[in-house]
């Protein structure tokens, strides 16, 4: 999988992404001159917690972050090598759906509820197939059964009120895949759903991609969610990306106190039972008043003066295409939970 | 809801026993719509508004069978001379005017132009108010500024006195008097049109219409307005209501219909020196004003609760 991940081409590339929100309080710094690429086909982590740019970051892709008072001030979203900041309205709407396509959080209420779920549906394929009502409702329907909606032909008349959490997410993703996109933002879409259907979105979303062959980047909160799903992981904190690698180097070569503190805030099945889970102490920073510095150091066991001084730029580790922000990794060792504790 | 909920956890097959034909059935659709409607028709009070306007429009309609006079027939204007200030009787139940006129024929004519002025006012106003009120709420900014600082400014004045102005600037009648209460109307429409469509904006279903291609004109017109609708519906059940109450006072202070329309604000106006010698010329007419507008405001309420059930 790896091996044919390195000859995939490019499909988005971001750099210098810098998006800002200038509300009464002041300016958030909501996202800092994040840059990455992502292949086609590739399964993408985003994580960090709640607060640290990770769905303004996909919102700001979209050109759909809310402004006023939101504002991309720096960067470029190339998109098959074309700049997404650059696109007016009309060409962003072309872009939205066919080629890049977001599922919500809360599944409950992303479903317009005055419409039936086929009707949504087939909106999206008049817009951007120019399908007829008829062609469309026959489309409508296999898509719905391919997200795994029993008796998905019947059941395009009902009403979002009538689908539970888990199917209405389902309906989502139909929706998002009804303009054959190469690449579908997930925005911890299993996060309002109870871990059973949660596990069935996930597999449902890895088969897709599998069978489809779009790239999937999956925004979440949840490291277990990305060791089960993605190939790459991009952690962020506070509007930057902290630290980049596959998978593997994530949890096994950790190289930021950052991660390494969401790692060891995870339960696992080999620990003794009633073993406390570790939790970083402190809060996210107010990112109206950002540290000039690395804004980890205040909840960083390994922070140093330099540290407070400046923010470190992301770094090639030991490890092959696995970047780090951070000016003390090499002191950072992974796979050790202990050794924080 | 419940049911749907209470049908996903219990499929049949986990079940000992066969719940036979009568369970296994599909969970019957039901629309939004269909849920309000029965939660309007269980409300008492509202089935009796719907029931007063219901009668009152059969009358409209059926005016010219119901009515045992045709109070201005070939639009000439006929006068009983022998017949006038008669106490109320048999052969006529609401008595007779001071030409001699059959109050309950005048008073059957009198609820077409009523109905008529409270659709028509509303109408207009429901057309342009929750236009610019949707515009406004969806863009923002200084566009918003501008509308509703306009709407503001007609909320300064007393409607009746705004209303006066314009009949006053585009004359007399009772068309000038319909449009003139409509016009009033408007920023009232603007305002709930506007929360309702900033309170909507903010919901996910509107980023992702958006995230999946829809443009502002479909997302705004398609998906927010249709959602917005509840507040507008209430609103506009009772500001009928209001509406006919003002084209009464316009055509009680002879700015509204002009005689010999049988309009029922006229009516009270043009018999109000018989009060003492002929109460029935003036109470007839005040309360087929108030029976009408009692109507809607009853299915106004009722409506208010069908729509947000957890809004009392």
């Amino acid at each position: 999988m790896i091996n044919s991940m390195d000859q995939a081409e490019v499909l988005l590339e971001i750099k210098d992404l810098t998006t800002r929100f200038y509300t009464e309080e002041g300016v958030v710094y909501a996202v800092n001159g994040v840059s990455y690429t992502l292949k086609e086909g590739e399964i993408l982590g985003v994580v960090g917690e709640s607060g640290c740019g990770k769905s303004v970051h996909a919102l700001s892709i979209m050109g759909l972050i809310p402004s006023p008072p939101g504002k991309i001030d720096k960067g470029e979203v190339l998109f098959d090598g074309r700049d997404l900041l650059k696109f007016n309205q009309s060409e962003l709407r072309d872009i939205r759906g066919s080629q890049v396509a977001m599922v919500f959080q809360d599944p409950m209420t992303s479903l317009n509820p005055v419409y039936t779920v086929g009707f949504q549906i087939t909106e999206v394929l008049s817009i951007h197939k120019g399908m007829n009502d008829k062609e469309a409702r026959g489309v409508a329907g296999e898509l719905l059964d391919k997200v795994g909606i029993p008796g998905a032909h019947d059941r395009l008349d009902d009403y979002p009120h009538q689908f539970s959490g888990g199917m209405r997410q389902r309906a989502m993703i139909a929706m998002a895949l009804a303009g054959d996109p190469k690449l579908l933002i997930a925005d911890e879409p299993t996060t309002a759903l109870d871990v059973t259907i949660q596990a069935q979105i996930i597999d449902l979303v890895k088969r897709l991609q599998e069978n489809l062959g779009m790239a999937v980047m999956w925004i979440t909160h949840d490291l277990g969610v990305v060791a089960e799903l993605a190939q790459n992981v991009n952690v962020m904190y506070a509007g930057y990306i902290v630290e980049r690698g596959s998978v593997r180097d994530i949890f096994k070569a950790t190289r930021h106190p950052y991660t390494l503190g969401l790692i060891g805030s995870l339960p696992r099945l080999d620990e003794a039972p009633g073993t406390e889970l570790v939790a970083i102490p402190g809060l996210p920073p107010d990112l109206v008043d950002l540290p000039k510095g690395c804004p980890f150091v205040p909840r960083c066991m390994y922070a140093v003066e330099q540290c407070l001084e400046e923010m470190p730029p992301l770094e090639q580790t030991d490890g092959k295409d696995h970047t780090v922000a951070c000016w003390r990794w090499e002191h950072v060792v992974g796979e050790v939970t202990a050794d924080v504790r | 809801m419940d049911e749907q909920k209470a049908g996903d956890q219990f499929s049949e097959a986990s079940l000992p026993f066969s719940l036979g034909d009568e369970h296994s059935r599909k969970v019957e659709v039901r629309s939004p719509s269909r849920d309000i409607l029965r939660r309007l028709v269980r409300n008492k009070l509202a089935v009796a508004g719907i029931a007063i306007i219901g009668i009152v429009i059969l009358v409209a309609v059926f005016a010219p069978v119901l009515a045992s006079q045709d109070p201005n027939e070939n639009g000439v204007f006929k006068v009983f001379p022998r017949e006038n200030k008669q106490a109320p009787s048999l052969d006529h139940p609401m008595g007779t005017d001071d030409l001699g006129r059959d109050m309950l024929s005048l008073i059957f004519y009198g609820a077409r132009i009523s109905v008529r002025v409270g659709v028509f006012a509303v109408g207009f106003a429901i057309l342009f108010g929750a236009t610019l009120g949707a515009i406004a709420g969806y863009a923002g900014g200084t566009v918003d500024n501008i509308i509703m600082r306009i709407m503001d400014i007609m909320l300064a004045f007393p409607s009746i006195l705004l209303a006066l102005v314009i009949v006053a600037a585009i004359g007399p009648g009772l068309f000038n008097a319909m449009l003139a209460v409509g016009i009033v109307s408007i920023p009232t429409f603007a305002r709930i049109t506007r929360s309702a469509v900033i309170k909507e904006n903010e919901n996910v279903y509107v980023m992702a219409a958006r995230s999946l291609g829809a443009g502002s004109n479909r997302v705004l017109w398609k998906h927010i307005v249709p959602n917005s609708l509840s507040p507008l519906i209430v609103a506009a059940s009772l500001g009928i209501a209001t509406a006919i109450l003002d084209a009464a006072g316009l055509g009680f202070l002879g700015l509204g219909a002009q005689p010999p329309t049988p309009e029922w604000g006229l009516m009270l106006s043009r018999n109000k020196h018989h009060i003492f010698t002929s109460p029935w010329m003036v109470i007839f007419p005040g309360v087929a004003i108030m029976f009408l507008v009692l109507g809607f405001n009853l299915l106004g309420d009722g409506l208010r609760d069908a729509l947000d059930p957890w809004l009392k």
